[in-house]
């Protein structure tokens, strides 16, 4: 069982710090935030839903791959941005890329630790004996809840797809996990889109605008995020998660080839590789053009570190993905 | 580590002058306080005095002080 492939699309339209500049005039400094996040441009789906870029993603995986569709036996698609409340996006993405209807398919709601449960997901049915070939898609539209007057969010995220294929023939040596998974649901108020669902209904209310004591503007409907809480909470349990995992895998740090993190933002991602001592050779930074994808950026970054040579097969690698939930999860994947 | 190396830590974390800050200085009266600079002061006192601000904490910064007030506790801890 092993990573087969990995594709992404992202959405054609790009939003550059020079365009935010013009729009904040003053209370924005491209060059500033750029040396601070790491980010230059990020892409927006306009018109695209999470279906259609999922597709696109999956399209391209099949395309490079050579992989044949019909031989995919589950759908596993990652979002928070649906289609619909239902039906689920992954049936919708089945009959878009005509997968076979003995397929099985559904959605899982994750963000940013999304992609490592993911692959958990995919090893349990493979090694359950109820898939051999499973797609997985982790896409995310999270710019369709921000709102254009908050520069703590607009700069950071940036919408994108990824495809992985995880595919497993009889007799093949398990290359996916250990794993180690966290969840702290007393952080959900510091990442969220509070209005929209059940326990708070879009009304007149909820689109009322406020402006905070940043001077960014939301309301209720849209994304909120309490950027220093988040902060702390990733200096507080990612170094504990490398430990925990090396420990379980019963391997050392000099023992992992590249550390693939989620793409939160520069500045979060020195201050961990500081922190837990990683060097900076072997670990991977990849946020400049695409900022923060949520459940795409690892898979994302692991697709620009194979193209650019970074990652041979044999290697070791050590994923983690931590953020809104809270939820966390790392894993270890021999490549 | 004295009153200046202190508040040189500061000015970085700011991205600021060293010269432009004072104990007494008003934080919302830099130009450089906002949330990332917010951040980057809970990253630093993380690594350098092992303080974690809680968001309590971030609450009651008012003066470039009562960031030093947070940088001293654990120098007297240490010694």
């Amino acid at each position: 069982m092993h990573i087969t492939h990995i594709s992404y699309f992202l959405p054609e339209k790009t939003l550059t710090n020079d365009d935010l500049a013009i729009e904040y005039e003053s209370n924005w400094n491209s060059k500033k935030i750029y040396k601070k996040i790491g980010i230059k441009s990020r892409h927006i789906a306009t018109t695209e839903t999470t279906s259609q870029l999922a597709a696109r993603a999956a399209e391209k995986l099949f395309s490079e791959s050579g992989f044949p569709k019909d031989k995919i036996d589950f759908l596993l698609l990652c979002t928070q941005s649906p289609d619909y409340f239902l039906p689920t996006t992954a049936c919708i993405v089945q009959d878009m890329l005509g997968l076979s209807t003995s397929c099985g398919a559904f959605d899982f709601n994750l963000g940013c630790s999304g992609f490592v449960y993911g692959l958990a997901i995919a090893k349990g049915l493979i090694a359950g004996g109820m898939a051999k070939n499973v797609l997985l898609l982790t896409v995310e539209t999270y710019t369709k809840y921000i709102h254009p007057k908050d520069k703590s969010v607009r700069t950071i995220f940036g919408d994108g797809a990824a495809a992985t294929l995880i595919t497993h023939e009889e007799g093949d040596p398990c290359k996916i996990g250990e794993f180690l998974f966290g969840t702290d649901g007393k952080g959900a108020k510091n990442l969220i889109v509070p209005a929209g669902a059940m326990a708070m209904p879009r009304s007149d209310e909820t689109a009322e605008e406020r402006v905070d004591e940043q001077g960014n503007v939301r309301s209720l409907n849209n994304l909120y995020m309490n950027g220093p809480e988040i902060f702390n909470f990733t200096l507080d349990i990612v170094p504990d998660t490398v430990k925990s995992l090396l420990a379980r895998a019963k391997l050392s740090m000099d023992d992992i080839d590249l550390f693939v993190f989620h793409q939160a933002n520069k500045f979060m991602l020195d201050s961990l590789r500081d922190k837990i001592g990683i060097p900076e050779e072997k670990f991977y930074l990849d946020m400049e053009d695409k900022g923060n994808t949520v459940s795409a950026t690892i898979p994302i970054a692991m697709k620009d570190a194979l193209d650019e040579g970074r990652i041979s097969r044999g290697d070791r690698l050590m994923l983690v993905g931590f953020g809104v939930g809270y939820s966390w999860a790392g894993c270890i994947v021999e490549w | 580590m004295d009153l200046k190396d202190k508040l040189s830590l500061i000015a970085q974390a700011l991205d600021a002058e060293p010269e432009a800050l004072k104990p007494e200085t008003k934080l919302e009266e830099l130009e450089e306080w906002d949330s990332l600079a917010v951040v980057s002061v809970i990253a630093m006192l993380d690594k350098h005095f092992s303080v974690r601000l809680k968001p309590n904490d971030i609450k009651s910064l008012v003066t470039v002080e009562d960031i030093l007030a947070h940088m001293k506790e654990k120098e007297a801890e240490k010694s």
